[in-house]
């Protein structure tokens, strides 16, 4: 990267941190959102694939809609509508889920019905800023790429501590952690991948930082 | 408690746990030495490897490491992996010691800690017992003499068929070390005596375990004396009445505060044992009553509990070559009695800038030792590069 | 007199399940993220947020308990599970207005301004669409369904007391600055949620 890009990112690091939704403002291992379902149902691959597809099918329409519908809204009224289009939208996602993916739906409990209030779907409730639709689509669908990488992440960790396997498929057969397939290693796996989340973007911060100071030194 | 007391407190506790090992080593062979020697190395390993990935200086008078895998390792049957103890004291410290601040700030008593991750983790190698001279093998621990613990029979309804005085004196099968309820009472007493530990809680936690056995007896057909002994005797009832709430860390400072405490702790441990999954509920329900130390202090009348810095901290140099950066910083405490150490001299506002940018999050906690630069002198450069920023725009 | 028996051993059976084993936050991570976000907002009072959880949870469930029969009975048996949600946020905004409605008018005014923002953030959380949910999937009668739900809540409270108590204990400048703040607030509740799990030994069915 160019020591001017540094500097642009350096002017504008709060913008630069709401548009990197996947790194800088993950919206699990940052702003800890829809943590119930990766701490809980985010045991293996599979369940977080399942909770992956919800969430991607549930987003970002349920933006689009809102961000139609409730221009002229006032904010108690919002407050409501949010999780009931969340709640429509996803009706019909869980009931096409369950026809193709079948019963392993079902294991998720509710975990995977429990997302239509999910602050990570309906966040922007409180906020009285009114969005586009274009930007509520680029919106949703970088918060949707955030948790499919943060999510994938966690339940591929747990389950190779947890069982020994990633997505199924034998690694090295020996239990490292069982506890991580419980709800206390959910929690604490993803304290510490939000830890070292952390800890990259403050490198990644000061990077910057000095890289802006050098060029404007130069320049 | 002061620094020097904690150490004074720490090494007592040693020399207490190293009597209880040599008698395990008696009844249960050299793999108990084995074990605590791994223990040890194992804890202080992780000490080593945290100031090492946090660039701080390793302080070696902490042995609270130390002390909880001892503690841990001695609840233990001779027959345990050492894969199981190893990775238990590592998570336990590295989690629940460093990831909290390390030294005397740690919430969490580390050896209950230490305990419950073995136990979820590897219940059925956790809850096994060994017989007292049985042959074990040293590197494999395996045994053809270990049976489940007194602890779960009694949970499954069942009654141990030994007297009183080999259960008082550990000769069953059982753990490592927190069977010898004579020599741990002795010790405790002992240790009361010198003031070296307090009364309030281990006692408090006693006598309230004892009259909720008496009370509520879980073992029918007996007597409730009966109930008492087979309810103290067995589940380190004692053991962790000396060791494990002695931990000034974790518990709170005034007599009266000790008293709730205690009362609390020993209620919720025997709730966790009658109801409980795991025979050792104490831990369990220690984990949970430490989290309320600070309230009961604070309700107890207690004064506001600060968190002491160490007396002998350091400096913390971070030199970055590569930048020409050299960043001095230095904790409160230790600001007031040594002198400052020289910083390379900060010639530009641009270096003012890099050195602000550097320690910023750290603002509100460190003072900055340089001696050429300001805070004041600091802030105008960092003003005018703003200025200069805008007028660029 | 022997059913009444039965039926407050069964209410306050499960009320003690819900605080303890199946303990909203410590167990089942329901309502987590609002619980974060209300520690962060001094402008939401812990106490005030809770006894309005409790009593959208109370609400909830009977609205939905009587609710969903009728929706079977329209119908829509087959589909029952999919429409369930949309349901529960419905039964939360009827809860929610009630709740606002009776409040406007016992409350000053000044008082219910201090009430509002922790009132409002309480009426839809992941506690009590997800207690709702799992009353419903595991079949609960309506005794069952209040008792699981009040106990819930108050599990929920004292789970937010000792995690704010906990949040005295962890805010010092000794905790690694990249474990500040999220990371180490969530090891402080994993180890909390172990000790929980000491009580029940075993996982929770989804």
């Amino acid at each position: 990267m160019k020591n001017k890009d540094y500097s642009y990112l350096y002017a504008n690091w709060d913008d630069t941190v709401r548009r990197r939704k996947i790194t800088l403002s993950n919206p699990v291992f940052v702003k800890g959102l829809a943590l119930a379902p990766v701490v809980v149902a985010g045991t293996t691959v599979q369940n977080g694939i399942l909770l992956c597809i919800a969430v991607f099918f549930l987003l970002t329409p349920t933006r689009i809609i809102t961000s139609l519908i409730t221009r002229h809204m006032s904010v108690p009224f919002k407050t409501f509508f949010y999780p009931f289009v969340s709640a429509l939208v996803f009706a019909f996602v869980y009931y096409y889920m369950y026809r193709y993916l079948g019963t392993r739906v079902l294991l998720l409990g509710v975990y995977l019905p429990i997302l239509v209030i999910d602050p990570l779907i309906v966040k922007n409730f409180e906020k009285t800023r009114k969005e586009s639709v274009l930007y509520s689509v680029i919106n949703g669908l970088r918060n949707t790429m955030g948790f499919v990488v943060a999510c994938l992440l966690v339940c591929a960790v747990r389950e190779f501590l947890a069982f020994g396997t990633i997505a199924g498929i034998k690694v090295i057969g020996v239990a490292l952690l069982p506890m991580a397939q419980y709800s206390f290693g959910g929690f604490l796996i993803v304290a510490l991948l939000s830890g070292i989340w952390s800890t990259a973007i403050r490198n990644y911060k000061y990077k910057v930082k000095v890289e802006a100071m050098h060029s404007e030194r130069l320049s | 408690m002061t620094n020097t007391e904690r150490k004074n407190h720490d090494k007592y506790m040693l020399w207490a746990i190293f009597a209880i090992a040599f008698c395990g080593s008696v009844l249960h062979g050299a793999r108990v030495w084995m074990l605590c020697g791994i223990a040890i190395l194992t804890a202080k390993a992780v000490d080593v490897a945290v100031s090492m990935i946090r660039r701080t200086d390793f302080d070696s008078t902490d042995h609270s490491s130390e002390l909880s895998a001892l503690i841990f390792t001695l609840m233990l049957p001779v027959n345990i992996p050492v894969y199981v103890m190893v990775t238990s004291i590592v998570l336990a410290v590295a989690v629940g010691k460093h990831m909290f601040g390390g030294r005397d700030v740690y919430p969490f008593n580390l050896a209950a800690l230490t305990m419950c991750c073995a136990a979820v983790n590897w219940p059925d190698k956790v809850f096994s017992a060994v017989a007292p001279f049985a042959k074990v093998d040293l590197l494999s621990g395996y045994t053809a003499q270990a049976t489940i613990s007194n602890a779960s029979l009694i949970k499954d309804g069942g009654v141990p068929p030994y007297s009183t005085f080999d259960m008082l004196v550990g000769n069953y099968p059982g753990v490592m070390g927190a069977d010898f309820v004579i020599v741990i009472a002795v010790i405790g007493l002992f240790m009361i005596a010198r003031r070296k530990i307090t009364w309030h809680i281990p006692v408090t936690f006693l006598v309230t375990c004892a009259a909720i056995a008496y009370l509520f007896p879980r073992v029918y057909g007996f007597s409730r004396l009966e109930s008492i002994s087979l309810e103290m005797l067995n589940g380190s009832v004692f053991f962790v009445a000396l060791f494990m709430l002695a931990d000034p860390a974790t518990t709170p400072k005034t007599p009266k505060a000790k008293v709730v405490f205690g009362f609390l702790t020993a209620v919720l441990a025997m709730i966790f044992r009658y109801v409980g999954s795991f025979d050792i509920g104490t831990c369990f329900a220690l984990l949970l009553i430490n989290t309320l130390d600070g309230y009961i202090e604070r309700i107890c009348g207690g004064k506001k509990v600060k968190i002491e810095l160490p007396e002998e901290t350091g400096t913390e140099q971070t030199k970055e070559k590569s930048r020409g950066i050299v960043k001095n910083v230095k904790l409160e405490k230790a600001e007031k009695t040594e002198k400052p150490p020289k910083a390379e001299k900060v010639k530009t506002p641009h270096d003012a800038i890099v050195l602000i940018s550097e320690t910023e999050d750290k603002i509100d906690n460190v003072i900055y030792s340089t001696r050429t630069l300001s805070i004041e002198e600091i802030l105008k450069a960092e003003e005018e590069q703003k200025k200069r920023r805008k007028a660029g725009k | 007199m022997n059913d009444f028996l039965k039926m407050m051993v069964e209410f306050f059976g499960y009320s003690l399940v819900a605080i303890g084993a199946q303990n909203a936050i410590f167990t089942r991570a329901l309502g987590l993220s609002s619980g974060m976000r209300m520690l962060n907002d001094p402008k939401k009072n812990t106490f005030y947020f809770c006894g309005a959880l409790t009593v959208f949870q109370v609400m909830t469930s009977v609205i939905v308990y009587y609710v969903m029969p009728l929706v079977t009975a329209m119908g829509f048996g087959a589909y029952r599970r999919f429409v369930l949600p949309t349901i529960i946020v419905m039964a939360c905004t009827v809860s929610y207005v009630v709740v606002i409605t009776l409040l406007s008018r016992i409350v000053s005014k000044e008082k219910f301004k201090d009430l509002l923002k922790s009132v409002t953030s309480a009426s839809i959380t992941g506690a009590i669409v997800g207690t709702v949910l799992l009353t419903n999937y595991q079949g609960m009668n309506l005794v069952q369904s209040i008792g699981f739900g009040l106990g819930s809540s108050v599990g929920y409270l004292f789970a937010m007391l000792l995690i704010t108590e906990g949040d005295r204990k962890i805010a010092h400048d000794k905790v690694p600055e990249s474990l500040r703040g999220l990371p180490i607030t969530l090891v402080y509740i994993s180890v909390l949620a172990l000790a929980v799990y000491g009580l029940t030994g075993h996982a929770i069915a989804l």
